[in-house]
């Protein structure tokens, strides 16, 4: 099963600046140095600021709320 | 053996400040300013760590011809009148905070000369007033670069700044604090600084609570306050021995159930239309946008809850505010209401009433003085840690002020050589932690700690209660703080973030349990009025050879100078 992540990097369009994994307050990201992309590693972390969705110049990432605080 | 075998990097400054939020920028930019060689630690980054990750919409009660800093200060310590929270006299050292606040407006001009944009769109201050002085009080302005900002300002001041570097815990020599050790928390490096001075801002202490809305399994972080800070500098100052201040108080505001922020600016000040607050029938229960927990409670017992922000009754011009302030202090606050086709101009805003939040902050905190120098030698605390220090002013104010009297300090400190045994003892304990075999998740130590706050120490305390708790909390320590695993070097923060938080549940559990007394934002099943034996009277909490000390104790009084009129 795939599950939904509070943040959703669309690869398509990350030129890998590291915007989000310098930025995130918390730390979710990791990057991934073969590919050069940030990977969503720990998720369960997400605080939902939006900071990594407000400064990535490409708009490449969405944070998205999850069930719980529906 | 030398530190530089413990140790993979060794730094040597003489101010070292750690955390990097508000009050640590403006303190690093200020000192460094003043000639001082600055050392900024942050866990996360400069530009987007701390309070004002995501933004900022306002500061608040910026003194001016409305409201004077005197009046301000008298809210805030109970010596005036400040909804919502009563009876809090006598729990503050009042003398800190009017020297904090008097020189506000030289403050928040200092930091405009640093490139910190507080103005509007037309280059002026953007003043709102406050239901409470029915005058200008609050500066809105467009925060989303707060701290991007500010972090320009801090390297432009030429401080060094360690980011992704998690101060551990502080270093003393002779009951002096001499440094600190430190975590990358990406390379795992451990880092040894020596300072002349050191200043913990690290933000208040939220996460000994449930988050407000995460399920018990995940989303663990989903506080209103950046959620960073674990009170590191509460649980560093408190083991090297200085003073915490009214540890039991936590913090019961009316939290949004249907917004990822507050929005303080353009709800409860409303820029001259405070939204009311209504009942389930929809009777207005405060105009002003507070409600106390009583008022909640209250309504409660009526049958009359849920209690609502009645966002739909404002005015177009005031949704259009309101949707400004929020792109301002949470873009991604807009997103979520979107999400869940949530629309604020047909749905009353749901209030959370008995949520306890985070200790409170602007009451539990570090003790200093006036010029936020802690009870122990070389150590100072700012910002939203320290009693005085609270709110994006708070922080603006403590920051400058440590700066400018620190600095002062600076030639009279002798260097003095650093305790290896200490820093050894931090370095094995870390290493250990990297090589537990079948350990456990820190996240879940934290939550078993969360949920023994919520269920022992939260709105129905009592000694019986509070002693569980304390019994409960040393059995999970003591079973699983040595099996917590630190495998990758960030989870090894967020074994760090463990000691810091069960330390700072101990002091939360044992205050509360000499508190016998209701009063201001603490509630005692078992005293449920207020005891006069408890007028202004204060727990101090610190640590002694490795063990919590809980001190009965009062602040001075006022200075009668701070009740005149004027000024």
């Amino acid at each position: 099963m795939s599950t939904r992540m509070p943040v959703k990097v669309d690869y398509s369009k990350c030129n890998g600046c590291r915007k989000c994994y310098n930025l995130c307050p918390m730390d979710v990201y990791t990057w991934d140095e073969g590919v050069n992309v940030p990977r969503v590693t720990y998720h369960m972390e997400c605080w939902f600021c939006g900071a990594c969705m407000m400064e990535c110049p490409l708009r490449a990432i969405d944070v998205r709320y999850p069930l719980a605080s529906w | 053996m030398g530190l530089e075998k413990i140790a993979d990097r060794v730094f040597e400054t003489e101010v070292l400040v750690i955390g990097g939020g508000l009050s640590g920028c403006v303190a690093a930019s200020k000192a460094g300013r003043l000639g001082a060689e600055v050392i900024v630690l942050e866990k996360a980054s400069l530009d987007r760590g701390g309070g004002a990750a995501a933004g900022m919409d306002h500061c608040a009660t910026v003194p001016n011809e409305n409201i004077s800093y005197k009046d301000i200060v008298k809210g805030m310590t109970g010596e005036g009148q400040y909804p919502p929270i009563k009876n809090k006299k006598g729990l503050f050292n009042s003398n800190v905070y009017f020297s904090t606040w008097k020189d506000t407006r030289k403050h928040v001009e200092e930091m405009e000369s640093w490139g910190v944009d507080l103005k509007w769109d037309d280059g002026e201050h953007y003043w709102i007033p406050s239901p409470r002085t029915g005058g200008r009080t609050t500066i809105r302005f467009h925060g989303q670069f707060l701290k991007p900002q500010l972090a320009a300002a801090v390297r432009a001041a030429g401080c060094k700044v360690l980011e992704r570097t998690m101060g551990v815990d502080l270093l003393t020599k002779n009951g002096k604090v001499v440094g600190a050790v430190a975590l990358n928390v990406r390379n795992g490096d451990f880092i040894v600084i020596k300072a002349k001075v050191v200043v913990v801002g690290t933000g208040m202490v939220q996460r000994i609570f449930n988050p407000e809305d995460g399920a018990p399994w995940t989303n663990k972080f989903m506080y209103h306050w950046n959620p960073t800070g674990a009170g590191d500098a509460h649980a560093m100052a408190y083991r090297a021995g200085a003073k915490l201040a009214n540890m039991e108080f936590s913090s019961w505001f009316s939290r949004l159930l249907d917004d990822k922020t507050l929005m303080f600016g353009s709800l409860t000040d409303g820029d001259g239309e405070p939204t009311p607050i209504v009942n389930a029938r929809g009777e207005v229960i405060s105009e002003t946008a507070f409600m106390s927990l009583e008022t909640y409670l209250e309504q409660e017992e009526k049958g009359l809850t849920p209690m609502y922000f009645d966002v739909p009754n404002t005015s177009e011009s005031h949704q259009r505010k309101r949707e400004i302030s929020t792109a301002d202090e949470r873009l991604a606050s807009l997103k979520y209401i979107q999400e869940r086709g949530f629309d604020p101009r047909k749905h009353r805003w749901e209030l959370h009433g008995t949520k306890s939040l985070a200790l409170t902050k602007n009451m539990a905190g570090i003790v200093t003085d006036e010029s936020f120098k802690t009870t122990v030698d070389g150590l100072y605390g700012i910002g939203d840690a320290v009693q005085a220090g609270g709110t994006v002013l708070g922080s603006c104010n403590s920051g400058i002020i440590f700066a400018e009297s620190a600095v002062k300090e600076l030639p009279k400190i002798e260097n003095s050589e650093l305790d290896e045994a200490q820093v050894k003892l931090w370095k094995d304990r870390l290493d250990m932690h990297k090589n537990v075999e079948d350990g456990a998740d820190p996240l879940e130590f934290e939550t078993k700690i969360r949920m023994i706050s919520e269920r022992y120490a939260v709105l129905y305390r009592s000694e019986g209660k509070l002693k569980e708790g304390l019994s409960r909390l040393n059995d999970v320590r003591r079973d699983w703080m040595h099996r917590l695993s630190g495998d990758t070097p960030h989870r090894l923060m967020r074994v760090v973030d463990c000691y810091n938080l069960a330390d700072l549940a101990e002091v939360h559990y044992r205050s509360a349990l000499s508190r016998e007394d209701t009063r201001a934002s603490f509630w005692r099943k078992d005293f449920p009025e207020m005891n006069p034996e408890w007028d202004n009277q204060v727990n101090f909490a610190y640590m002694k050879d490795g063990k919590c000390v809980i001190e009965k104790g009062s602040f001075p009084e006022v200075d009668p100078k701070w009740l005149e009129e004027g000024d």
